[in-house]
């Protein structure tokens, strides 16, 4: 990592665990790294290995059981109210594995409330913009997700995180639902956002999507077992 | 899309739930909205008969009511002891005689009635004179200090058909207010004179559209003691009261002031609660209704949207997620609760319109009692009478209860949105879109 570049996101002795029943599960135990800006970083690992909650904690989406996350010198494990809520507005995009749109909205509505939250104008074009950037045709713009492919909806949800212009995207198995083809292209697209000057962070446990990262964290069990740039 | 739109149109995203929702809401809205409205017009009612009752007290000698049974008549002194009681703003006198004379003919023929009743072996006759072959019905004479009013014995009160009523200038003087039916019998006018021991000159005829009610003879209260040799005598008196609160007071006082071994007292309360005890038995009914209207509503509201808002977490999540503040959150689902509630109250205000007048109706039951009750002076008694009175519920649902339909939905929104408020803020992002 260069000095130019910098860390976007730090974490120390980064702890999450959740009670499950009598037993606690150590999602996250003891992870300490440094991600570089303007990249996109890949964190690998099996099934239940803990990625899911990095990212979840990384967007402040989660709190952390103890240890430090910091994003741009920011504490996210100790924001709180008003300050949370800018912080997923408007530093944050977040790409699920299962889409998360709402289906009572068409494509074009599910990219415009992020922007309705955060009291923007002109959202019309903004998003009609953000929909043709991820390859949507004006005229499914207007669809509602049930009537879209798996692989529009992703690039939907691609836009609805582009929606508030945030630097850093994270992206939950992105490609999980989508066959290989489309995978690729979604892909291609967060590397493109990585190139344009945002950080992006993908959990997947596909490793061709590990190797076109500019940077990988592998872990097992809760655990960081290695770390490494391409 | 806006906050407001969009929550509306989540109303529509599952029309069959949505209608399940409003129907059973208007259900619960409709019957406290039907029981608002027939609890108003029971209220109304009943202010309506008490002022009908109005605040008399009827005292007489006790044992006696009319002709019948007996004891000590009631004199002047008593009625003046009466006058000073606190509350009490005026009494009016009255005292009974009967003619059984030949120069006037009664209005009634005895008939077989008559003769039982009167002339037979049942009794000896009225008047004392008369044998039973020839007994005749006597004419009831009314003496009255009252101008104006016409007591009819047997309860309501006689117009004036022609002439005039008994007035202030009256009070010594031989003149007198005679029945229709009366007239007519011994051929009199107004300007006649008819002799009862004196000559007596007709100022004025009146109908009480009853034959008993007619073969009657109003003077002035002095004018008949002075004819019937009854000085002093009073054989009723009406007490006229400040307010309805104080009619029972009034009662108690009038009978340790002159012994309740020598005056009777019925007030017009005993009345209003004979003629009113159904009436306010439903009106009871009609509260509890209601509240368990409200409590059913707001219980059916509460309860639908836990089970939405149950359903929605992952919903709500992702709003959280993309940068939704609690408060937005909260706003959204309470504008989707504000329609389900506003469109149910619609409905239930439109059913109220047909239903409220037939639940009043099932709702009272007029009081049932054997035929011809006892009656006092102007003031009915018996159970007859009271239902009478009680007439019917007139349920007139005015267009505002489309306010009140409105002031509910809004209500039960506000109480409802606690429900997503409490969800918004408990719920972490991260678990439920995890969890589902």
């Amino acid at each position: 990592m260069s000095e130019e570049d910098g860390a976007a996101v730090t974490a120390e002795e980064l702890v999450k665990h959740f009670k499950m029943g009598p037993a606690t599960v150590k999602a996250v135990d003891s992870v300490t790294f440094r991600l570089p800006r303007r990249k996109m970083t890949a964190v690998s690992g099996s099934s239940g290995c803990g990625k899911t909650t990095l990212l979840n904690l990384i967007g402040a989406l989660d709190k952390p059981t103890s240890g430090r996350i910091s994003v741009e010198e920011v504490d996210v494990g100790a924001l709180r109210g008003r300050q949370e809520v800018d912080y997923r507005r408007h530093r944050v995009g977040f790409v699920f594995q299962a889409f998360n749109l709402l289906p009572q909205l068409s494509a074009i509505e599910n990219v415009t409330l992020p922007m309705e939250l955060a009291g923007r104008s002109q959202r019309q074009t903004a998003a009609s913009y953000l929909l043709k950037r991820v390859g949507i045709d004006s005229d499914r713009h207007r669809h509602h997700p049930s009537k879209l492919s798996g692989g529009e909806q992703q690039r939907v949800s691609i836009a609805r995180a582009l929606a508030n212009d945030p630097w850093l995207i994270l992206a939950d198995e992105p490609t999980g639902n989508l066959d290989a083809k489309t995978g690729r292209l979604i892909v291609d697209l967060l590397q493109e956002l990585s190139r344009e000057g945002r950080t992006v962070v993908v959990a997947t446990h596909d490793v061709s999507i590990a190797d076109r990262a500019d940077m990988v964290m592998e872990m097992l069990d809760g655990r960081l077992v290695k770390q490494s740039e391409s | 899309m806006s906050t407001i739109a969009r929550g509306l149109r989540n109303v529509y995203r599952n029309p069959l739930r949505s209608a399940l929702m409003v129907g059973v809401l208007a259900v619960s809205i409709a019957l406290s909205l039907i029981m608002l409205t027939v609890n108003g017009a029971f209220g109304n009612r009943l202010d309506q008969i008490r002022a009908d009752v109005g605040t008399d007290v009827v005292m007489r000698p006790a044992g006696s009511f009319g002709f019948e049974g007996g004891g000590q008549p009631l004199q002047d002194t008593d009625v003046t002891k009466v006058e000073t009681l606190p509350h009490v703003v005026g009494v009016e006198r009255t005292v009974l005689a009967r003619y059984t004379g030949d120069t006037l003919l009664s209005a009634i023929e005895p008939g077989s009635l008559g003769q039982r009743f009167g002339g037979g072996g049942g009794g000896s006759p009225p008047g004392g004179g008369a044998s039973a072959a020839n007994f005749r019905i006597p004419i009831t004479i009314t003496g009255t200090d009252s101008t104006g009013s016409l007591p009819v014995f047997g309860g309501g009160q006689a117009q004036v058909a022609s002439g005039r009523a008994l007035a202030e200038g009256d009070s010594n003087s031989d003149v007198a207010v005679v029945g229709q039916a009366l007239a007519d019998k011994n051929g009199l006018a107004v300007g006649s004179s008819i002799d009862l021991g004196a000559p007596v000159q007709v100022v004025g005829i009146f109908s009480s559209g009853q034959q008993f009610g007619d073969n009657a003879i109003f003077m002035p209260l002095e004018s008949v003691r002075s004819l019937f040799d009854l000085p002093g005598e009073v054989s009723s008196a009406t007490v006229q009261v400040d307010s309805v609160d104080s009619v029972a007071g009034v009662a108690d006082a009038i009978k340790s002031t002159l012994g309740a071994d020598k005056v009777d007292v019925v007030t017009s309360t005993d009345t209003f609660q004979r003629i009113s005890g159904s009436l306010v038995d439903a009106q009871d009914s009609s509260r509890i209704g209601m509240i368990a209207g409200f409590a059913a509503s707001a219980a059916v509201i509460l309860f639908s949207i836990v089970l939405v808002v149950r359903q929605r977490l992952r919903e709500i999540g992702v709003l959280k997620a993309i940068g939704a503040a609690n408060r937005q959150v909260a706003v959204q689902f309470g504008l989707e609760t504000l329609a389900v509630s506003v469109t149910a109250a619609v409905i239930a205000a439109l059913v109220t319109f047909p239903a409220a007048q037939r639940v009043a109706n099932a709702l009272v039951s007029q009081p049932t009692g054997p035929e011809g009750g006892p009656r006092g002076f102007g003031v009915a008694l018996g159970p007859n009478a009271a239902g009478g009175l009680l007439g019917n519920v007139d349920v007139a649902v005015s267009p505002q209860v489309f306010l009140y339909a409105l002031a509910l939905a809004v209500g039960l929104a506000i109480l409802a949105s606690v429900v997503p408020a409490w969800y918004a803020a408990r719920v972490k992002p991260a678990e439920v879109l995890r969890r589902e």
